[in-house]
């Protein structure tokens, strides 16, 4: 019966890891002696800030949506009517030009106090 | 004393226990960063740097994975970073040479027959990711599922790539020394 090379075999019994300089472990020990172990994220993560963040993009994707309703043709849609007739809410009064700046302006700090709070923990782990 | 043991002396605060670790795994690591490099060089710096980080980020490592899978998930991305930033130095290993290594003038003949050295030269002609899934199943001691976490498939993916990885290799070895192989096999 002719022979096989068993492939399988020779990898699990022959095959090698390269290994690295001698003085490598020396090296690392080096690189990591004037660093520290920075805080888990699980620590410094409060579930309720991101919770509360997330409600927060949730109201603003709904207020768009909202606002966007009273335009919309609904004749186009056939003889479905909503149960509130949106056409009377005068939801521009409260989601006017001020109020989008406002949320842009907290977005824009709210993008500043990430960014603040990340450089701040980036310097404390160098 | 097992990582566990280890991490947790560590992260108390005996930062020289980190050497253990760095000795346990650093073949492991520099390999895969040498399957993608093909430069030592490059490899080391690269090995080095996962360390550095997987020190730095020891407090965020959950133990719901064994800490080599943690570990080599590090030196991928490290990895695949560094290609992204820096041009590789050198080009895969050609098979002329690699048969010319194995072959050539002078080598001891107890070496020309050894499939050790076989296997190891062809692996140098597979593409980066068929070496390291190959090294990560036979060597690193990773299944399927951890294999999937490291490079980012599911688990049939990794299946798939390891049987055409293996199929490549074997077609390797039978191309470029299939008479080293029926010396072997005779």
């Amino acid at each position: 019966m002719e022979k096989r090379f068993d492939i399988e075999k020779h990898l699990r019994e022959d095959l090698e890891l390269s290994p690295p300089s001698p003085d490598f472990s020396k090296k690392v020990m080096g690189a990591i002696a004037g660093t520290r172990i920075a805080p888990a994220s699980r620590s410094y993560l409060n579930k309720k800030v991101v919770y509360g963040t997330g409600l927060f993009f949730l109201l603003l994707i709904a207020a768009a949506v909202v606002y966007a309703l009273p335009s919309f043709n609904w004749s186009a849609a056939g003889k479905f009517r909503l149960a509130v007739d949106v056409s009377t809410l005068d939801i521009g009064q409260y989601f006017n030009r001020k109020t989008v700046n406002c949320l842009l302006f907290l977005n824009v700090l709210l993008g500043l106090m990430f960014l603040d709070k990340y450089l701040v923990r980036r310097d404390r782990a160098v | 004393m097992d990582d566990i043991e280890i991490i947790n002396q560590v992260l108390q605060g005996d930062q020289q226990s980190f050497e253990e670790l760095i000795k346990r795994y650093q073949h492991f690591v520099f390999t895969i960063a040498l399957r993608y490099t093909r430069n030592r060089e490059d490899a080391e710096e690269i090995a080095q740097d996962v360390f550095v980080k997987a020190y730095r980020s020891l407090a965020d490592f959950r133990r719901d994975a064994k800490f080599s899978t943690w570990l080599c998930t590090i030196a991928m991305n490290t990895t695949k970073t560094f290609l992204r930033k820096v041009k590789p130095r050198m080009d895969p290993l050609d098979p002329g040479t690699v048969h010319a290594q194995h072959t050539g003038n002078g080598a001891d003949p107890t070496e020309k027959r050894s499939t050790h050295l076989l296997v190891n030269h062809v692996i140098g002609l597979l593409s980066a990711d068929d070496a390291t899934i190959i090294t990560l199943f036979y060597k690193a001691e990773q299944s399927i599922e951890e294999i999937g976490v490291i490079m980012g498939l599911t688990s049939n993916a990794v299946k798939v790539k390891l049987h055409r990885a293996r199929l490549r290799l074997k077609e390797k070895l039978e191309l470029y020394f299939a008479d080293e192989i029926k010396e072997i096999l005779n």
